[in-house]
Formats: structure tokens, C-alpha cells, sequence
């Protein structure tokens, strides 16, 4: 190629190079300010976002508009941003919000987005997931799962994936929200679980990472979604672990957040879609060993006897086979470090996305919403304590970027619940 | 399935398909069960499914993220078939010219060539956007995909002639033969070489007559 020929930069580099520039300039506003006010900046402005969270639940009373279809995803991205902080909502709030989310469930089981509306998995994975979030006999005893089970084999299709709605989408997310949900309500099944693997494992691509549906581009949310949902079937060894790592890797850009995919922009959602990726990866440490020493010997990464036997289930039949992964899993150590930078996805996050006013954002420029709020706060818990052993043992102060009065309460990987509250959830429903 | 009061109020049907802000707003903001019911009434009144696109069109534009109307474009075009073919890319081609890492246009643009067909101009549609952009990680991906889309049909043949001369498969062959397996196709297939020349027959639609030949003529012992 001729040397004195520059190519002009092309618009993936352009929109790199601006939001590389913006974020740059607040890390140089931190390090050029007098101390007090750099304190200002690394602390987790927690009155603040509590301000902002309570104001949108209180939001969602009847005058909210009718047809909106995203209310239990409110409630859950709210109510869990909340727990993250430590705090929780006041018990009227907290009627109000079991009462509206009791009345959309549907007849037949399932949630939808509004009394009356289609039941469909997301706003189902929302309510349920909400509703532990809130904790308590009357929270919990008010999901009729014996419908929410009919509701999940109606959606589940003879490929082995599952449908968003009645007609609806079929992708990861969508196997995700629906295996997710039967776990924790310990009513999985091998009627839920077949064919799930198989299809998952079709949307792993060349990259590494996994896509939504075969063939399209490897994503950070599906492959948090296709990865969780693996582990809770326990089929987690059949997915390329190896080549899931290379990729996820290299999505920690120079920022310090993440990418959702390849020469893409950061974005602090992705906080949790991928940082969520490295706390699963790490308890998964022997089966990652094996497939690496495979790889050495020669051989393929998934095609191994041993493998399979450290898959994560036992041999019990029915339901009780993989009713205790989602418990288990948190038994096992973090034997590896973090093989991401979590102090530098915390800097992102707290001087990136955080808004001094309160609530987070995509990135500087953008405006804060529910959604990033709760990703944002999600990884932020899960860099905190990915330098801890345990699942709940308080991490030491030189893991927490600001000061150590920013450590959020720890969640549970697999479905992004606080952890206490999954396990009052899981004994309730393991013994009901 | 059907509501029963709808039946009665046929007539107001057409209205309801048409174009009112009210409409609008409702499709925007109550996804699932407005695009669904949209549906049931473009079913009863046979409506022109290539009217449908050209509203499809007008909505997607100024929400070219939004999932349930990229499912209901899918599903319009899953019923004209190949009639829909050249539309589809056209349309696909259009909101990737906006934007052009739009998951949503590009997971349809695949399912359109996986189901429809038009694969011919594709490479050179992803050269041409790697030449304005080179860090196109969509526009690799597809060409990934154009690539072992036309190889898989190549490993399957080479795998169904394995099996015809005794090839005895591990267990990894059948789990991914079992991957490429769709609803459609029938099931009890229990041998490897008949499932294998069941999904060719629906990967390579041009030689559907010759894989089903295939299968009539597996020798007896084919694992």
C-alpha cells in the first residue's frame, strides 16, 4: 500500500475517538481538582439515586400511561437498584407494587406487561425476579407457580428453545429469562431443560462470544443470558469456555467499561452483561482447567468423559437434578482472580455513568434511565467482591475503587438477585 | 384462538389496520399484545401482506430497535415466501445504510437468506461495507455466516458419505446434527444418516429431490 495514502477514518473510529476524548476529560477533571471535591467524585452519590429510584416506583401508580408494557421490567430495575444500595421501600410502596404485579399475571400463568396484557418471559423474568426483590411470605406466596410452569412449556418449542410470547421471538434471551426463572422457582424440569443446550450451543460463533440467534453476531447480553442458562441446566461444559474467555477479554476497552461486542462503543449496561460473564467464569475454574489441558493435549475442548462429570448436576432424576444448581453454584470458590480490571470498570462506572444528581448512564452525553441504573449498580456489586472467595464475605477495602462506603450488598450471579433475598426465595419455594 | 367478539365487528376491522396517531402510539408503547391482535385481523381479512410492509417500513423508521416490530415484519415475510425475497434485503440494506451494526436488521437479513434464498450479491454487499468501513465487526460476522452456511451443507454431504461407508459417529456428530435439526423436520428420524439427509434437504432446497433419493438409498447397516 502506498505509505503517503491516509484513509480518512471511517465512522467506527470516529465515534470511538469522540467518546474516548469525552471520557478521558473526566478522568482528567478528577486528578485536576482539589481534594474535597475529588471525594465528591468517587463517592456513590447513594441518597441521590435512592431519590431518583423511589420517585419512578412511585411513578407507576394508575395514571402512569395504560399501555405501557415495560412496568414490571420498572419495578424489578428499580426495586433491585435499591437492594444493591441497601435500603429498601416503604411497606405501602411495597403493597402496591406485589398488588400491580399480581394483577398482571395472567389466568393461564405468566406475566405481562400490564393487567390484561399477553403474558411474555422477559416481563415474567421482571415480576418474579421483582417480587423476590421485595422479599416476604406475601411477595413470594403470591406467584402461582404451578401456572407459571404451564406458561413456560407453552412457550418452549420442539427445537428446544423457547418463545418470548404465543408466536413470538425465539432467541437467548429468551432461553434465559424462561430457564432462570424455573430455577429459582425450583420448578425445572427435563421437559424445560432439552434441546435448551443444543440450541445455546448453536449460537456460540467464531468470535467466541454468543449470539441471540445461530448465526448472528456474538453479543454481551446474549452471552451472559446463553452462559447463565448453561450453567443452571448444567451443560456449561459443553460451551467452548476457552474461546468464550478470549472474547469477553478484549471487550474491557481502554475506557475501563465494557463493549457489547466487537469495535463497538462502550456502554455501562454492559457493566453487568459482561462483568456478569467473569463472576460465573470464575467458579467455573475445573471445568475450564480441563478444557485447556484438552486443548493442550491435542484434543477438542468439549470432548471429554471427565468433563462431563464435573458438570454441575448429579444424577438424580426430575426436577430435583436441577433444582439445587443455582445454590450450589455459590458453594463454589472463586479459585481463579477476576480476569477482568475491576477497579478500572469501577472508575467507568462511578465517574462515567454516574450522575451527580442521581441515576446512571450509558455513557457521558447520554441521559440516565431505570435500565442503566440497575445494570450499572449490578456490575459495580460484582467488581466489588470479584477479588472475594465467597459469595458474601466482604471484600478486602483495596477491591472497592472510592471509598469503602461504596460497596453495594453481593448478588447472585446466575439471576442477578441480591444474594440474602435468593436464598429467603429459595427456601421458601424449596419447601412450599 | 380467536376472540369471539371480534366476529362481530368485522367491519370496523379495516379502520383498525389503518394509520391513526392513536395507533401509532399504541404499537410503540404496548408491544406484544397490539402487534398480536394486528395480526389476527391481517389473518381474517387476508389482508395485502405487501401493504403490511409498507407500514412496517413507516413505523420501523423512527424505531429500528424495537423488537416486536422486527418479529412482525419476520413473520408477514415468513408468509409471502420468496415473494418477499428481494423486499426483504432492500429493506434490510436500507436501515443498515443508517445504521450499519443494527443487530435486529442483521439477524433478518440472515433468517431472509436462510429461508428465502438471494445469497448471490451477499459477499460483495459485505465487502462493499467492510470498504466503507473496515471495523465492521457485523459485516465480518456476516461473511462468517455466508461462509458456513454454504460449508455446513459441504461437511453434511461429506459426513453423509462417511456414515455410507461405515463411519461409525461419536457422540459429538450426532449432538450437532441434532442442532441443525428444525420443527418441521421429522423427528424419528432415530439413525444419524436419514436425520442427516432430512435437515440437507432442508439446508439445500435446490437438491431437496436428490437428499430425499439419498435417504431412500442408504445402505442398510448406515449408523
Amino acid at each position: 500500500m502506498d505509505s503517503s495514502e491516509t484513509q480518512s477514518p471511517t465512522v467506527t473510529q470516529r465515534e470511538q475517538w469522540m467518546v474516548e476524548s469525552q471520557v478521558f476529560q473526566m478522568y482528567e477533571l478528577l486528578s485536576s481538582v482539589p481534594r474535597n471535591a475529588q471525594s465528591v467524585l468517587l463517592e456513590l452519590q447513594r441518597d441521590k439515586h435512592i431519590e431518583f429510584l423511589t420517585n419512578g416506583l412511585r411513578q407507576l401508580g394508575p395514571s402512569f400511561c395504560v399501555l405501557d408494557a415495560n412496568r414490571p421490567w420498572l419495578c424489578y430495575w428499580i426495586l433491585h437498584s435499591i437492594a444493591l444500595l441497601g435500603d429498601s421501600v416503604d411497606d405501602e410502596l411495597e403493597n402496591n407494587t406485589i398488588d400491580f404485579l399480581s394483577r398482571c399475571q395472567d389466568p393461564n400463568g405468566g406475566y405481562g406487561g400490564g393487567p390484561g396484557q399477553m403474558p411474555h418471559l422477559a416481563t415474567t423474568y421482571a415480576a418474579i425476579n421483582a417480587l423476590i426483590t421485595l422479599g416476604g411470605h406475601r411477595s413470594l406466596s403470591s406467584i402461582n407457580r404451578g401456572k407459571v410452569y404451564t406458561f413456560l412449556r407453552r412457550m418452549k418449542d420442539p427445537s428446544g428453545a423457547f418463545r418470548m410470547h404465543d408466536a413470538g421471538e425465539m432467541d437467548v434471551r429468551a432461553c434465559y429469562t424462561a430457564i432462570s426463572v424455573a430455577s429459582v422457582l425450583t420448578i425445572l424440569d427435563d421437559e424445560l431443560v432439552k434441546g435448551v443446550g443444543n440450541f445455546i450451543l448453536s449460537c456460540q460463533t467464531y468470535e467466541g462470544g454468543i449470539s441471540g440467534e445461530p448465526g448472528s453476531e456474538a453479543h454481551g447480553g446474549y452471552t451472559f443470558c446463553g452462559l447463565a442458562t448453561m450453567v443452571l441446566i448444567g451443560e456449561v461444559n459443553r460451551l467452548d469456555l476457552t474461546s468464550l474467555i478470549d472474547w469477553v477479554v478484549f471487550r474491557q476497552g481502554v475506557e475501563g467499561g465494557f463493549q457489547g461486542r466487537t469495535n463497538k462503543l462502550v456502554d455501562g449496561c454492559y457493566s453487568f452483561w459482561q462483568g456478569g460473564v467473569f463472576a460465573l467464569i470464575q467458579k467455573l475454574h475445573s471445568i475450564i482447567e480441563e478444557q485447556l489441558r484438552l486443548l493442550d493435549a491435542g484434543g477438542s475442548a468439549i470432548d471429554s468423559p471427565q468433563l462431563a462429570s464435573i458438570s454441575c448436576h448429579s444424577g438424580k432424576r426430575g426436577s430435583a437434578k436441577f433444582s439445587n444448581i443455582g445454590f450450589n453454584f455459590l458453594k463454589e470458590p472463586a479459585e481463579m482472580e477476576p480476569l477482568f480490571h475491576s477497579i478500572a470498570l469501577q472508575q467507568y462506572i462511578i465517574l462515567c455513568s454516574q450522575l451527580q444528581e442521581g441515576g446512571f448512564r450509558d455513557k457521558p452525553g447520554k441521559h440516565r434511565d431505570y435500565y442503566h441504573t440497575c445494570y450499572c449498580l449490578s456490575g459495580l456489586s460484582v467488581a466489588q467482591y470479584s477479588y472475594s472467595k465467597d459469595a458474601d464475605s466482604p471484600p478486602l477495602p483495596r477491591a472497592v475503587f472510592g471509598p469503602y462506603s461504596n460497596l453495594l450488598e453481593p448478588i447472585h450471579p446466575l439471576y442477578n438477585v441480591i444474594l440474602d433475598l435468593y436464598h429467603e426465595a429459595h427456601e421458601f419455594f424449596s419447601t412450599s | 384462538m380467536f376472540p369471539n367478539h371480534i366476529s362481530s365487528r368485522r367491519q370496523g376491522w379495516g379502520e383498525l389496520l389503518g394509520n391513526s396517531s392513536l395507533l401509532s402510539s399504541m404499537y410503540f408503547s404496548c408491544p406484544s399484545n397490539v402487534w398480536h391482535f394486528r395480526r389476527l385481523i391481517l389473518e381474517a381479512l387476508n389482508a395485502d401482506l405487501h401493504e403490511e410492509l409498507n407500514f412496517i417500513k413507516k413505523v420501523a423508521n423512527g424505531n429500528p430497535k424495537n423488537y416486536q416490530i422486527w418479529h412482525h415484519r419476520r413473520w408477514v415475510a415468513e408468509k409471502l415466501g420468496s415473494d418477499a425475497t428481494s423486499k426483504e434485503l432492500d429493506f434490510t440494506k436500507k436501515i443498515l445504510s443508517l445504521d450499519a451494526k443494527n443487530y435486529h436488521a442483521w439477524s433478518h437479513r440472515q433468517w431472509v437468506l436462510q429461508e428465502l434464498g438471494g445469497w448471490e450479491d451477499e459477499l460483495d454487499y459485505c465487502k462493499q461495507l467492510l470498504e466503507d468501513d473496515i471495523f465492521n465487526n457485523s459485516a465480518w460476522n456476516q461473511v462468517c455466516f455466508n461462509t458456513c452456511q454454504r460449508n455446513t451443507v459441504f461437511a453434511l454431504s461429506t459426513l453423509l458419505d462417511l456414515l455410507c461407508h461405515g463411519f461409525q459417529p461419536s457422540q459429538d456428530f450426532i449432538n450437532a446434527v441434532d442442532a441443525l435439526k428444525t420443527p418441521d423436520l421429522d423427528l424419528s428420524d432415530s439413525n444419524l444418516a436419514t436425520a442427516v439427509c432430512s435437515v440437507l434437504g432442508h439446508m439445500d432446497p435446490m437438491r431437496v429431490n436428490y437428499w430425499a433419493w439419498r435417504k431412500n438409498k442408504l445402505p442398510a447397516q448406515t449408523a
